[in-house]
């Protein structure tokens, strides 16, 4: 795949489109969530109220939560898709899940 | 109006010449020979019998029942001819429906049915015409049969000029079971006579009650509902019906669809209401009858390739509608019944009407034939999906207000939710064969060769037929007032005796 | 004298046919929304078009707040809808897509019940013409199904409006007071259209099924109709915060396992719902602001994210997740537009969900539903994941498919570049859209807080799924199905009818086999009844059992 795309946006996202690229992605990540915890516990709480105003004051709160419920997400969907995956064509041929790819099919009808 | 312009002589013989001019204008088109002039005669004379309909309504709506005795004798031992609004408003669907149907049919009929026969079509059409219109008009139950009898045989005639051999094979069935049907319906008359004595219907109301001969009267009940079911096409009397539509010339479809089956359960729901005045056991069996009706013809419709066939096991449907509100037997009820009887003939009228015009282009009327028809025919397709629409009861059309007002009224006669349930539920069927045939027509792929044939829209007659029909239905729906306020006033006509 | 909008809308799908195809007819398409815009954009609230019904009057234009804000994003997104199918020459979708949208705007300005009534019937009726557009035999039979149950929203909507009429005599479309019979089963009717948990199915079924710009049009009216009727009817109900909440949970779930992508935004879809209903459920003043608010945004964004779905759909000629990949190359102002669609629906700073999905959020909060709270919050973490990662991850980066196409077609760009630029815009400057919401609450959502842990909770999200990416245990993109509670009626319900039927049958074949006489034998055609043709001897059985029972019986009950 060396050929080059014609756009310049795709030729400069093709530079991180690579095993180095994301793991560069990934550590940038980590360092901008770990300053958003920092930050986060330094700047002045005035507006929450409820448990918004309890949660604040815990440093990067909403940072752990999104991370643990996103993983709990994907592990959960992980182990509902045992009992719940059918073949493409288990509702055929009255749903449309398993009809053939139509290229460029709709766009003059 | 009328009875500012007729002479008060004309009005009063108004109820004869409703049935004598079809009547004695039915021989004349065997004079006429094959020519254009059959056509134009038959037409001119369903345009009189209409305007006579018309009239009568007229006359009937102002004050008090036209009543007529025939050759002067007086009833009860002449036979009497008597309109009260029950079975004006019946008289006035039959007679316009004959003259919109004969006034597209011109080169339907020119199609289908050889030269050599249009006049004897002609005769037999005027003849059916006569016996739906006197079965309707009389108030002798023998005088009924009679007309009954003089509808169906030509009936038979008529299915049988039909192009397909299985037309005479579908106008046999019918015939053999129509005439079961008028046996069984005579012999109870006959028995009905023996037990009291009179044929005149408002005087068999009066001696019922008081005769003594409980069993005969009972059997010549069951045997005048089963009898006249049959002429009904009440579940599960109904099989002669979905043939007889399919395979019976266009014209004659488009005839049968709107009237033939009204008459019979108008003539029913005369008995029933008016002679023998309490029936609630028997509308308990209907009940079911009925909601089986509803549900399996539904069903049935969705497994039919052929376009008449799903309409007419649509019809088979929309009677058990009728017979479902007849059975309830309150005046809501009757009403509702009425209701749906006249907006029925509208949305199925209107239907088979636009299905001659894309027959007779297409020279099919097989649905696999008719994919992505709205392409090339779109005017009849937008009629289609008019009438459609009535059928299954979308708000602005003329099967709304009969949806409607049937469920209204069997919330307030029986009071349970779960029955108003169970017939909206199978309205919804409606929906699946309507949403197949108009997912068809619109969005089908047709086939090379339907695709590149040049066809036209449907002849002008036909099409501009059955566009002012569709637009009935919708004139109807949004100002549904017209067609409630006859039906209450027949209702109560009816239930209110003779 | 001002007309109703939907007239223009209704005139317009009647002229349609006959105006030539090509650029005349897609010019006509944009004229309609913004002449029936001009009719109410800068009238003042009030009550204008009346008319009489069955002896009843009817509301054909009521103007306020509430049906404001509804009718100018209803037309904004037919407008945009109608840029993005400028190449389509297909006289069907064209009017459904009229008169579906006139029917969705009608609808929103009802100020009664009938006419409410009249306009829900008519958007099940024109939207499902949109679903059969793709013409296969799938789409056909989802489209079955789809106006099944829509028919029978409006069968329950007609007859708790008949209940309701006869109740209290009067048929304005105002809040229902108490939880009559009914208010409950118009609250069912609403339900369904709203795609309540149970009774949600048809969403995920049907929207995907549609061509590539029916889907766009299909997600912008028929469920913000009900979230408009639900708010308009029933705030404040407290049931509606729970259901509320398990519409937000639900589809997470199934979003991360789904292979379709447009099945994916539905889901997406299903879930934004949620909050919307939340925020009609508190009914408080800065819930009922956050409802409209975010409806506003989500009709936006939700397009941008379909529309950029139907680009690919159109282009690479499928949209699931294990088929594509790569499309960077190809495609990246697609892309663009549909990371900008997945930044507002995951409410990233500067982007219109962050300024929406707040006000709810804040609701929530004020009126003490902490459980719910954190639900919400899970959802927003969870809708970020599938909307905002998954699906530009998936479409276009991910492993190159092999897929090499052409960019999609200039109409397409420039409707989605418009919607982005709206996105973006609200983001940015929410005053505009902060004016026109019902009450007036003054609310900044760019304070130090609100920005520093939303992206917390949008950064670690994104931590987790590359965490989850790198470790392999992220689940893979398989063609697939998943069983939802349609399984009732898919599989379910017809192997049951066909078991029973086929149990009738035998049981009738089982008796009269030994019968001797042939005669009696006719009693094994039951199938007549279904309308298979058999002789005339098993019509003639009939008719004489029909006698038999109703001789019995009048014998019997005398």
């Amino acid at each position: 795949m060396n050929e080059q795309p014609r756009f310049l946006l795709s030729r400069l996202l093709q530079r991180i489109d690579s095993p180095l690229g994301a793991k560069r992605i990934y550590y940038v990540l980590l360092v901008v969530c770990g300053l958003l915890v920092v930050v986060g516990a330094l700047i002045p709480h005035h507006d929450a109220y409820g448990m918004g105003a309890i949660v604040a004051r815990i440093p990067g709160f909403y940072g752990i939560y999104g991370f643990v419920m996103c993983a709990l997400l994907v592990l959960v969907a992980k182990a509902l898709r045992r009992i719940l995956m059918r073949p493409e064509n288990y509702y055929a041929p009255h749903a449309i899940d398993s009809e053939e790819i139509q290229k460029d099919g709709e766009s003059s009808t | 109006m009328f009875a500012t312009i007729l002479p008060a002589a004309l009005l009063a013989q108004l109820p004869v010449l409703q049935v004598a001019i079809p009547l004695l204008a039915a021989p004349v088109c065997v004079l006429l020979g094959r020519g254009r002039w059959v056509h134009d005669f038959s037409l001119l004379v369903t345009a009189v019998v209409a305007i006579t309909s018309l009239a009568l309504l007229q006359l009937v709506l102002g004050g008090g029942d036209a009543s007529y005795a025939l050759g002067g004798f007086a009833p009860p031992w002449g036979i009497e001819y008597r309109i009260d609004p029950a079975n004006a408003v019946i008289l006035l669907l039959v007679s316009v429906s004959g003259f919109l149907v004969l006034l597209q049919s011109r080169t339907s009929i020119e199609a289908e049915i050889p030269k050599q026969k249009h006049p004897l079509f002609y005769t037999a059409f005027l003849l059916c015409l006569t016996g739906l219109l006197g079965v309707a008009a009389t108030g002798d139950a023998f005088n009924a049969f009679v007309f009954l009898e003089i509808s169906s045989l030509a009936t038979y005639a008529l299915v049988a000029t039909g192009k397909s051999p299985r037309a005479l094979t579908a106008a046999f069935r019918y015939l053999i079971l129509g005439t079961i049907g008028a046996s069984t319906f005579v012999i109870g008359i006959g028995l009905l006579y023996m037990a009291t004595g009179t044929l005149n219907m408002s005087d068999l109301a009066t001696r019922i009650p008081a005769s003594p001969h409980h069993a005969v009267i009972q059997a010549a009940f069951a045997l005048i509902i089963v009898g006249l079911g049959l002429k009904a096409a009440i579940f599960p009397l109904h099989f002669w019906l979905p043939n007889v539509y399919t395979f019976a010339p266009m014209v004659v479809t488009i005839f049968l669809a709107a009237t033939a089956t009204k008459v019979a359960l108008y003539l029913l729901a005369r008995f029933v209401f008016v002679i023998f005045e309490d029936a609630s056991f028997a509308g308990m069996l209907l009940m079911p009858l009925a909601l089986l009706a509803m549900f399996l013809a539904s069903l049935a419709a969705l497994q039919q390739g052929n376009v008449k066939r799903i309409l007419a096991y649509s019809s088979i449907a929309q009677i058990g509608y009728m017979f479902f509100a007849l059975a309830l037997a309150s005046t809501q009820a009757v009403a509702a019944a009425w209701l749906l009887m006249l907006t029925h003939a509208l949305a199925k009228g209107g239907l088979f009407m636009a299905v001659a015009g894309i027959a007779l282009q297409t020279g099919s009327s097989n649905l696999d034939d008719w994919k992505g028809i709205a392409k090339q025919m779109p005017w009849s397709a937008a009629v289609m999906v008019v009438c459609l629409l009535s059928l299954v009861g979308v708000p602005l059309t003329a099967g709304f207000v009969a949806k409607w007002s049937l469920l209204v009224a069997i919330f307030s006669t029986s009071g349970s939710i779960i029955l108003v349930a169970v017939v909206a539920a199978a309205s919804l069927l409606t929906l699946l064969y309507a949403g197949k045939i108009l997912e068809t027509i619109y969005l089908g792929t047709p086939d090379e060769q339907r695709a590149t044939a040049n066809l036209r829209e449907a002849p002008l007659a036909m099409l501009v037929t059955a566009m002012l029909v569709a637009a009935m239905n919708i004139y109807f729906g949004l100002n549904g007032t017209v067609l409630s306020d006859l039906s209450n006033r027949a209702a109560l006509a009816l239930l209110s005796g003779f | 004298m001002s007309i109703p909008p939907f007239l223009f809308y209704l005139a317009g799908a009647l002229v349609l046919p006959l105006i030539p195809k090509g650029v005349m007819r897609s010019l006509f398409l944009l004229l309609v929304p913004v002449l029936a815009l001009t009719q109410f954009v800068l009238l003042p609230f009030g009550e204008y078009a009346n008319a009489e019904l069955y002896g009843y009057t009817l509301i054909l234009m009521r103007l306020d707040a509430l049906a404001y804000a509804f009718s100018l994003i209803f037309s904004i997104a037919a407008f945009l809808a109608a840029l993005f199918a400028w190449h389509i020459r297909d006289t069907t979708q064209q009017v459904a897509t009229l008169v579906y949208s006139g029917a969705a705007i009608g609808a929103v300005q009802a100020g009664d019940l009938i006419t409410l009534f009249c306009f829900w019937e008519a958007t099940a009726f024109a939207s499902v013409f949109l679903v059969w557009a793709r013409r296969t035999t799938g789409a056909y039979f989802t489209g079955l199904r789809y106006l099944i149950i829509q028919m029978l929203s409006g069968l329950l909507l007609l007859a708790g409006v008949i209940l309701h009429i006869n109740a209290t005599g009067s048929n304005l479309f105002v809040q229902f007071p108490d939880m009559s019979l009914a208010a409950v089963l118009i609250l069912l009717a609403f339900g369904i259209k709203c795609a309540f948990p149970l009774l949600h199915d048809w969403l995920q079924d049907a929207y995907p099924a549609s061509t590539a710009t029916g889907t766009v049009v299909l997600s912008a009216f028929t469920t913000k109709l009900a979230v408009y009727a639900l708010a308009r009817g029933f705030p404040g109900l407290e049931v509606l915060v729970y259901i509320g909440a398990l519409m937000t949970l639900f589809p997470i779930f199934y979003a991360v396992i789904e292979n379709d992508l447009r099945r994916v935004l539905a889901f997406s879809l299903n879930n934004q719902l949620g909050f919307m209903v939340v925020g009609i459920g508190i009914g408080t003043p800065l819930a009922l602001n956050g409802t409209v608010a975010h409806a506003f945004c989500h009709i936006l964004y939700k397009a941008l994210l379909f529309m950029s779905m139907g680009a690919v759909l159109l282009r690479a000629g499928t949209t699931k997740g294990s088929e594509l990949g790569g499309l960077y190359k190809s495609m990246p102002y697609t892309m663009i537009f549909c990371v900008i669609g997945a930044a507002s629906i995951s409410a990233f700073p500067l982007f219109s969900g962050f300024i929406s999905k707040s006000l709810i959020l804040s609701a929530t909060d004020k009126q003490g539903y902490t459980l719910v709270w954190l639900a919400l919050l899970f959802a927003s973490a969870g809708v970020f994941h599938h909307s905002g990662i998954k699906i530009p991850y998936f479409a276009f980066f991910a492993h190159d498919s092999g897929i090499r196409c052409r960019e999609a077609p200039w109409n397409m760009l420039l409707a989605m570049g418009l919607t982005a630029l709206l996105c973006v815009g609200i983001g940015i400057f929410p005053q505009p859209l902060y004016n026109i919401l019902p009450y007036d609450i003054p609310y900044f959502p760019y304070t130090a807080d609100h920005v520093v842990f939303q992206l917390q909770l949008l950064l670690f999200s994104a931590l987790a799924f590359t965490v989850l990416m790198r470790t392999g245990i992220y689940p893979p993109e398989l063609r697939s199905v998943n069983l939802s509670s349609d399984i009732v009626y898919r599989k379910w319900l017809p192997k049951f009818l066909l078991w029973t039927w086929g149990g009738i049958e035998q049981f009738i074949v089982s008796i009269t086999t030994p019968l001797r006489r042939e005669s009696w034998q006719a009693f094994r055609n039951i199938g007549i009844v279904l309308g298979n043709d058999r002789g005339s001897g098993a019509m003639l059985l009939w008719v004489g059992v029909l006698l038999v029972l109703l001789l019995t019986l009048t014998y019997v009950a005398r």
